[in-house]
């Protein structure tokens, strides 16, 4: 059996270096990928733009004003017009959230009936809206703290392994997963489907060599390449983006290798079932890159998804590996505490594998 | 004219002749507005939340009780130890603890202000941040509540007016952006590759020894995905109003005009992906680096508000990046024309450009 498998992968390997641009583009791709959206991807907001409506002009109306100004996540501009012209501002993207601060704030505040400020929010974007929320509530405890009053209890707030909340932490680590599934999937889905389309599918079948090894001898050369690719922008994510390491590199290598495995399966899974390979394109395309990021959890958690699609995650290799990566490389997990996910990997790959041998025996008898 | 015209009806027959491609162009995409729509969510709920509640009196009960009953949070149980929400978070099993200690009732009547630990999992800052600000609300509600009772300086509080999205769904401002991105696949990728296949196939040279002329070649091939295009996001605007109630709130000719602009755009970018590469692996390549651009740098997921400066200058390249805020606008905020210039006009600007550039560099390409 592998004396037939490894003229199989002689073959792949030479084709790839022959295709010598599309050699670079699976090296550069990555790197650029990551370097530009390591940083692109942020959940972090900053100078919101929050137009002040003060219909008090007092000292401490101003002093409020002031606690705002200081805040890093607000941009305060001044804002002449009434409450009519809200939507005005807002329509024209001039501010996200106004602060209207009513005319007899002075008298109010300080007395022993409770004081209120209004907060218009712009909630097209729900997320900022509600971390604008968030930032507004935190600023006026500050501001009541200040003012002398004290809550009945304390709160602290602990962050374990971000403290910082840096959003790189937990992007880089999937942004990884996410380019490693593209890259396994695309190349491996063109190989079956541009053999059918140039016509030496014939030539193979004619030969004796066996489905599952033609699957195999397809797979491997991709193995390497696509693994060589994880270690490149792992090192990226690891000394660029100072992503640490806390948990068993060999761990993370072997998750990486078993992961590009599932995906080049899936690539040649699709490769199978395509006639041409704009078909094979697409749906590579629409099976990995909008799944992966959107059902995975990369961005959006997976514990936000409504319990009817939930199902949907459940195949998408991806939502098994970001656990995997992020959890080794940020909390320190070990095997044991992640064995369902790597096991979840092995079987999916061993699934796509068989399938693609199946349909392949069927469409040698066609 | 008339030779555009066959050019047309051959391109038609071609793209649906292959089913498969039928699907894909079609389905795939309502499909995937009506799954991506519903999931796309930023909306933090089902935290997972454990409690270790050290006291057990009446008022750290009532504090749990309230913290059990929040929509946004999912009771995961009651830790026996602190370390035990330490090691919970580090697998995988909640997302944030909270640590009432001892004597925290005894405390409380005493005036003696006890302590509540909040320990949150920070590697999803977006998700820690927001559910500390929930846990937060609880304990201030609760903290009111005793304050009643014990009065002390009355605290300013702020009133939250929500405009146009009164629900904070996620949906209102996910799905348009999905639709705009949908729609480039459809006519940036389609493109490219259908003009390279021509010209891996060979049938592009018996193409230029017909009388035909290089600009009706171009437009015989690019029309009909500006047609296909067009019926694909009404296809999926009306989904999009089936399943979730999705209306636009404002002009659907302005949506409509706005759509047939950004695709002079996609479909200049399809172009001139088809001059670069020799190979339809090579384009879908090229058009797949071009999508992820596109798609991480336009809004669409995170908001631009949010990057480097740096990079919000890049992304003034970007046209889905325009298309994306006018579909918004138009769809949530019902913002009328004269205050989308600011995007009507770079895109106008992109489109004009990137198809004569592209057009002229095709024209070279064949002649």
């Amino acid at each position: 059996m592998s004396s037939r498998i490894s003229p199989i992968i002689r073959k792949e390997f030479i084709h790839i270096r022959r295709d010598f641009r599309t050699l670079i583009i699976i090296f550069a791709m990555p790197v650029f990928m990551l370097l530009m959206y390591g940083y692109a991807i942020n959940m972090e907001i900053q100078n919101v733009a929050l137009g002040v409506i003060d219909h008090s002009q007092s000292p401490a109306s101003r002093e409020l004003v002031g606690a705002f100004q200081g805040s890093k996540f607000f941009a305060v501009t001044d804002f002449d017009g009434g409450e009519s012209e809200i939507e005005n501002l807002f329509q024209r993207r001039n501010a996200k959230t106004a602060l209207m601060i009513p005319h007899d704030f002075a008298q109010t505040i300080g007395g022993p009936l409770p004081a209120s400020v209004q907060v218009l929010i712009d909630a097209g974007d729900s997320n900022t809206a509600q971390l604008i929320q968030n930032y507004v509530n935190l600023i006026l405890q500050v501001y009541n703290a200040d003012r002398g009053v004290t809550a009945p209890f304390e709160a602290r707030t602990t962050i374990q392994y971000n403290p910082a909340l840096k959003s790189a932490y937990y992007f880089v680590p999937g942004l990884v997963a996410l380019i490693l599934m593209m890259i396994s999937a695309l190349l491996t889905s063109l190989t079956i489907a541009r053999e059918k389309e140039t016509g030496t599918m014939e030539q193979i079948l004619v030969s004796p060599v066996r489905p599952i090894e033609i699957i195999i001898g397809k797979v491997v050369p991709y193995l390497f390449l696509a693994f060589a690719d994880g270690i490149l922008i792992l090192l990226i994510a690891r000394f660029w983006f100072n992503v640490p390491i806390i948990g068993n590199l060999a761990l993370i290598l072997l998750a990486c290798l078993l992961y590009v495995g599932v995906a080049l399966s899936f690539g040649l899974l699709i490769s199978t079932r395509a006639r041409t390979q704009q078909v094979a394109m697409m749906g590579a395309l629409m099976g990995t890159l909008l799944p992966t990021v959107m059902l995975s959890g990369f961005i959006f958690p997976i514990a936000s998804v409504p319990k009817v699609l939930q199902f949907v995650t459940y195949i998408v290799p991806a939502r098994y590996f970001l656990p995997i990566i992020r959890g080794v490389m940020l909390k320190g997990n070990a095997f044991f505490d992640l064995w369902m996910q790597i096991g979840a990997l092995v079987l999916m790959g061993i699934f796509f594998l068989m399938l693609s041998a199946k349909r392949f025996k069927m469409t040698l008898e066609v | 004219m008339q030779r555009i015209l066959y050019l047309l009806q051959k391109e038609f027959r071609q793209v649906f002749r292959d089913r498969a491609m039928v699907v894909i162009m079609f389905f795939v995409p309502v499909v995937q507005t009506l799954v991506l729509g519903s999931v796309m969510t930023t909306d933090v709920k089902n935290v997972k939340l454990l409690i270790y509640d050290a006291d057990r009196s009446f008022a750290s009960r009532e504090l749990c009780r309230r913290f059990m009953n929040n929509p946004y949070f999912h009771f995961a149980g009651y830790a026996e130890s602190a370390s035990d929400i330490h090691e919970a978070l580090d697998k995988w099993q909640a997302q944030i603890g909270v640590f009432i200690k001892p004597h925290f009732g005894r405390d409380l009547e005493r005036g003696l202000r006890p302590e509540v630990q909040l320990i949150a999992d920070g590697l999803d800052g977006n998700t820690a941040g927001i559910a500390l600000g929930y846990a937060q609300g609880i304990l201030t509600s609760f903290a009111q509540g005793i304050a009643i009772i014990q009065p002390t300086t009355v605290p300013l509080v702020s009133e939250t007016r929500l405009w146009y999205n009164l629900n904070l769904e996620s949906k209102h401002y996910m799905v348009p952006g999905l639709i705009g991105l949908l729609a480039t696949v459809v006519t940036m990728f389609l493109t490219s590759m259908g003009l390279v296949r021509e010209k891996e196939i060979g049938t592009l040279e018996q193409l230029m020894v017909t009388p035909i002329r290089r600009t009706e070649l171009m437009l015989g091939k690019v029309l009909p995905f500006v047609l296909i295009g067009l019926v694909e996001i009404n296809v999926m605007m009306a989904a999009a109003f089936l399943i979730f109630k999705l209306q636009m709130a404002g002009s659907y000719l302005l949506f409509l005009g706005v759509s047939l602009l950004y695709f002079f755009t996609s479909l200049g970018l399809g172009i001139f992906i088809s001059t670069l590469a020799e190979t339809q692996q090579q384009a879908m390549f090229i058009s797949w680096f071009f999508m992820i651009f596109l798609m991480l740098m336009s809004g669409f997921l995170t908001p631009v508000a949010n990057m480097p400066p740096a990079w919000q200058k890049v992304t003034y390249l970007n046209p889905l990046r325009y298309y994306v805020n006018l579909l918004r606008e138009i769809f949530l905020k019902a913002t009328p024309l004269n205050f989308l210039w600011n995007e009507i006009m770079p895109l106008a600007i992109f489109g004009v450009g990137i198809l004569s550039a592209s057009a002229m560099k095709f024209h070279k390409r064949v002649s």
